[in-house]
């Protein structure tokens, strides 16, 4: 009985071991791990480093939690009109997906082999985790319209040679990359994945949070904006109204008007 | 380039940018006593504003613009506030009808295609009509000197014949016509209902309906409907900011900077401008914006899919 307690230790020991060397758990650094965004803000930049086998490559994404975005479907009406047709909504879409990739995976993705595919991290691959709502025949049209959209705002971004290596001793190389934050994207809490990857397959992947979040003037307007709408509402008229009397009164001063 | 972040529309732009697109607005304003919504807009929403918050900002500037031009035409004696006053009451019931009828519209499905072609076909008579009469106006204008003359001696239709058989006859001395209360009411009724359903401020309708079916002259029109105007845009601004949360102050604060400074240029144009000269260019504008609608309507859009919301 105790013999078969030592097997069992021993067994569990050695699939430990084997485990973490073939998901080999490895460190990356990134900032900033909270991005602020005051009043000049125009986006930012988040830089994410750290080291890698000589002989793996790293892939990092930015994914945004799944939203449910709402869309005006436009069609042709009597044959002739362009025009709004109905209302699709999408479901378990991430409010923002960016791919960085390094050279070797920008060719595959370029040639869009079986190499790529097999990695499933391009955005074909969100085509079966994204719903539309109603169901239609035209999901493929739908979907493709919706990437043109989302990359038209940069939330949506698939960026070829992203990250690069330097060379570092005892067969390990550095990688970098920095990512570019648009000014359109959304405040929230994102996921940062660096993905390692080894021949054609993914070995492992490690996730971390940043966040955007409003500082300063910004913050106290949404704050306004959306605890106090009323107050909001007739300041905005107020200073509206004032505004214009006195450019009113500016320019009859120069003697413009009389 | 100086940027600034705003709040509610989640972005960025560039401050003079937004400060140059509010004068060019606010100069058409001033010009022609539209709010300018309909070419404000779709331009914020070119700048990556998202359209529920372009639509409401724009109210909030148009506050400042219209205040700014108001003020301007007030001095010039250009602003009829009696006929303002009706015209304004009429409009705030016709907005609520028009927002029922929307509503039974959408119920009834392919709503959106009975607008666009009713805007369409509205526009497009207006703006042809409105650009043939002042033409041939400018013409005659070569043989009889003053446009004045010409504004205020209408024919004698049966329009004119039965605006005379309805009761409570007033003058209206700015605009120096006598007519029925009931006239300003149930126009302005009729051109908010219209306002209410296609989604736009209604000064296109308003200045056309106050030039042919009351008669002003063209300078006391635009004088008076950014007067109308301005009560409608904060009417609307309170409302958006709070059910929708879209109005975005520091947007709106950039915009009417130039638009108030714009509005003043456009109303020492104006000025300079006779009446007919005034109506052509105008008729010119909206000819454009129904041609620009009918392209969109035609031609096969770039995207399939829009965000949800705005006009």
């Amino acid at each position: 009985m105790k013999d078969i307690k030592i097997i069992k230790y021993i067994l569990l020991f050695m699939f430990v071991t084997i485990f973490l060397s073939q998901s080999s758990v490895f460190a990356f650094h990134f900032s900033p791990e909270v991005i602020k965004v005051g009043v000049t803000y125009k986006g930012a930049k988040l830089y994410v480093s750290g080291e890698v086998e000589d002989d793996r490559d790293v892939v990092v994404q930015v994914v945004g939690s799944g939203e449910i975005a709402h869309f005006k479907q436009k069609g042709k009406v009597g044959g002739i009109l362009w025009m709004t047709v109905g209302h699709v909504t999408f479901e378990n879409a991430p409010s923002v997906y960016f791919t960085y990739l390094p050279e070797k995976i920008s060719k595959w993705a370029d040639e869009n082999n079986q190499s790529w595919k097999s990695l499933g991290l391009g955005f074909d691959a969100l085509f079966h985790k994204i719903e539309i709502l109603p169901a239609s025949k035209d999901k493929k049209l739908l979907f493709d319209n919706f990437l043109k959209l989302k990359s038209q705002d940069n939330l949506y971004q698939l960026v070829k040679k992203g990250v690069s290596y330097k060379a570092l001793q005892e067969g390990k190389k550095k990688f970098m990359a920095s990512i570019n934050i648009p000014a359109k994207m959304p405040l929230g809490t994102y996921e940062l994945r660096v993905i390692k990857v080894k021949g054609e397959h993914i070995q492992s992947i490690e996730k971390e949070h940043f966040k955007l979040e409003e500082v300063g003037f910004p913050l106290f307007l949404s704050k306004l904006a959306f605890e106090h709408s009323l107050l909001y509402g007739i300041m905005a008229v107020v200073v509206a109204i004032f505004a214009g009397l006195f450019m009113g009164v500016l320019f009859k001063d120069r003697g413009g008007a009389h | 380039m100086l940027h600034m972040y705003l709040p509610i529309a989640g972005n960025s732009v560039n401050v003079f940018l937004i400060f140059g697109l509010g004068g060019l607005v606010g100069l058409l304003s001033g010009i022609f006593g539209v709010g300018g919504g309909f070419l404000m807009t779709p331009l914020l929403i070119m700048f990556g504003i998202p359209p529920t918050v372009a639509a409401a900002s724009d109210s909030n500037q148009i506050v400042g613009a219209s205040t700014s031009g108001t003020l301007a035409h007030y001095r010039l004696g250009n602003v009829d506030m009696k006929m303002g006053v009706l015209l304004l009451i009429g409009g705030v019931l016709g907005g609520a009808i028009g927002v029922q009828v929307i509503k039974v519209l959408r119920a009834l499905g392919n709503a959106d295609f009975l607008i666009n072609i009713t805007y369409v076909i509205m526009l497009g008579f207006v703006g042809t009509y409105m650009f043939i009469e002042s033409l041939q106006n400018l013409r005659k204008s070569k043989v009889k000197t003053s446009d004045k003359s010409l504004e205020s001696t209408p024919k004698e239709s049966i329009y004119i014949k039965f605006m005379k058989t309805l009761p409570f006859q007033t003058t209206f001395e700015k605009s120096g016509v006598t007519m029925s209360m009931l006239m300003p009411l149930i126009l302005g009724t009729f051109v908010g209902i219209l306002a209410a359903i296609m989604g736009v401020g209604g000064g296109f309708i308003m200045v056309p309906v106050m030039v042919y079916l009351l008669r002003m002259p063209m300078h006391v029109v635009v004088g008076t409907s950014l007067f109308q105007i301005l009560f409608t845009c904060i009417n609307v601004t309170i409302m958006q900011s709070y059910t929708n949360h879209t109005v975005d102050f520091v947007l709106a604060l950039l915009l009417l900077l130039g638009s108030t400074v714009g509005a003043q240029f456009g109303t020492r144009i104006s000025k300079k401008l006779k009446g007919d000269q005034l109506k052509i260019i105008l008729a010119s504008l909206v000819l454009l914006v129904m041609v620009k609608m009918l392209f969109s309507l035609l031609l096969p859009p770039s995207m399939l899919l829009s965000y949800a919301g705005g006009h």
